[in-house]
């Protein structure tokens, strides 16, 4: 696994030089709250009757440490599988390579992530890259007086830019769905970073977003664009979020985002997501 | 060079004509026997398919993008991409029958050509229906007794009316939409990127 063990070494020599300490923790999880079976969960019961459940997302394990153990400052990176289930695939395992800053300060905790996922997986792959920066500022706002139920399955078609299956759905839901029109149909005709001032989002989204922007170094492998219809990052994620697509293969290879993790503490995480390429020789 | 995937049938001059007004130099003979039409100049290339098909065409990535209506994309039930509603091919989805018609028995028997948008729309109002999936002469349905309504499109209402028939409902509007796959829209990026723009010029 040459690539995958060149990656993890880059990875982690920069994560060393900023200060993450390495999160261990088994793949086997117990299952503390009946709510985390939701979805593509891995899980069953042992002999006892107690339910477990495989790791199915690294910054939700980080996240249900630091909460179990009171701790509301960590600088964690972490290496390997996580485990889902879907009807069609089956169970499937992904790689995952990332690190999480708690608490979120500023900006600048944002570009330290996005730096090092983004050089790591340059100096290991030198593809050409493509960042996406949003913000899940500009559709929580858009669906905020919808319906608690309604607003999943909104947000779900939003995330597919399915305009027409958008507007049938607020047609038959009775729900006014033009804001979200508007900001899909914006993601596809303004994406360069200097038409932000052109769209119509909060104040705090544009100053938070331009200054990311302007504190990101200039890389030659990698176009930059903002998109705000990113919208599976609403239920996760609470400002500030990114995703990065490797334009050889157009594929998604990492994302991650500012998060909270209660109250007024918030978090900002990372994630390389890799499928085929962990299987290299 | 982008694939365009165009639908046969109602759009068909409409899209010929908009892309001509884009400045794209192509012609549909329909006396021809080419599979393809293309302006080498502008780097686009079109293929003509059933409606119902552009979406199946465009989500496996055999067209980078597609042009069809509201209602082939939801019937297709595929996930693509849609960045442009384009300005022709307005018509609406409705719900049709006879004019005092009352729900009197569930399942409610419903004739159409749509029956995912037939289903979703009793769905949504918690009615048991029965869909009869019919390949055409819909409104024929509830006149000789094999359904109580019918779910169809409708541009101008005229031949509802001819039958003894009206709009009870309106299900959603549809218009013509530019339709893209994922993987063409990051991969050929500039190609396509430029094909919109050409296209928005004349929308607005």
């Amino acid at each position: 696994m040459i690539n995958v063990a060149k990656l993890l070494n880059i990875f982690q020599k920069n994560v060393d030089k900023l200060g993450y300490d390495f999160f261990l923790q088994p793949d086997i999880e117990k299952i503390e709250d009946l709510e985390e079976l939701k979805g593509d969960v891995v899980f069953f019961v042992d002999k006892s009757g107690n339910l477990s459940k495989l790791r199915n997302d690294y910054t939700k394990s980080v996240i249900n440490h630091l909460k179990r153990n009171n701790i509301s400052r960590a600088k964690f990176w972490y290496s390997g599988f996580v485990y889902r289930y879907s009807v069609s695939n089956g169970l499937f395992s992904q790689y995952q390579l990332g690190l999480e800053k708690i608490p979120f300060g500023n900006v600048k905790d944002g570009v330290e992530i996005i730096r090092t996922i983004l050089e790591s997986y340059i100096e290991t792959f030198s593809s050409k890259l493509l960042l996406e920066i949003g913000d899940s500022r500009v559709i929580e706002e858009a669906v905020k007086d919808f319906p608690e139920q309604k607003r999943k399955e909104v947000l779900k078609i939003v995330d597919t830019k399915n305009t027409a299956e958008l507007e049938v759905f607020g047609e038959l839901n009775d729900l006014e769905v033009e804001k979200l029109l508007q900001i899909i149909y914006s993601s596809f005709e303004k994406r360069k970073i200097g038409e932000i001032n052109q769209l119509n989002i909060p104040y705090e989204v544009k100053r938070d977003v331009e200054e990311l922007l302007s504190l990101l170094p200039e890389y030659t492998n990698v176009e930059i664009e903002i998109d705000f219809s990113i919208a599976r990052t609403v239920e996760e994620y609470h400002g500030l979020t990114f995703t990065i697509y490797d334009l050889s293969t157009s594929k998604l290879v990492a994302a991650g985002g500012k998060y909270r993790l209660y109250d007024d503490l918030y978090g900002i995480g990372g994630t390389i997501f890799l499928e085929d390429k962990a299987w290299l020789i | 060079m982008v694939n365009i995937a165009i639908a046969k049938g109602r759009l068909e001059k409409d899209i010929f004509e908009f892309l001509n007004k884009a400045g794209y130099r192509i012609q549909n003979n329909k006396d021809s026997r080419k599979l393809f039409i293309e302006d080498e100049e502008r780097k686009i290339k079109c293929f003509l398919v059933k409606p119902m098909d552009v979406p199946i065409y465009v989500s496996n990535n055999i067209a980078d993008v597609g042009i069809c209506g509201t209602d082939s994309i939801v019937e297709s039930e595929v996930n693509i991409l849609q960045p442009l509603k384009l300005p022709f091919g307005k018509s609406r989805m409705v719900l049709a029958g006879f004019k005092n018609w009352q729900l009197k028995r569930q399942p409610i028997v419903v004739a159409t050509k749509f029956p995912i948008t037939a289903k979703r729309y009793f769905e949504s109002h918690g009615l048991e229906a029965k869909i009869i999936k019919l390949n055409g002469s819909v409104e024929l349905a509830p006149i000789v007794g094999l359904a109580d309504v019918i779910v169809d499109i409708v541009e101008t209402g005229t031949t509802l009316k001819e039958n003894g028939l009206v709009i009870l409902d309106e299900i959603y509007k549809i218009s013509a939409m530019l339709v893209l796959n994922e993987i063409a829209y990051r991969t050929k990026r500039i190609e396509i990127t430029e094909f919109l723009d050409s296209l928005r010029g004349i929308t607005k």
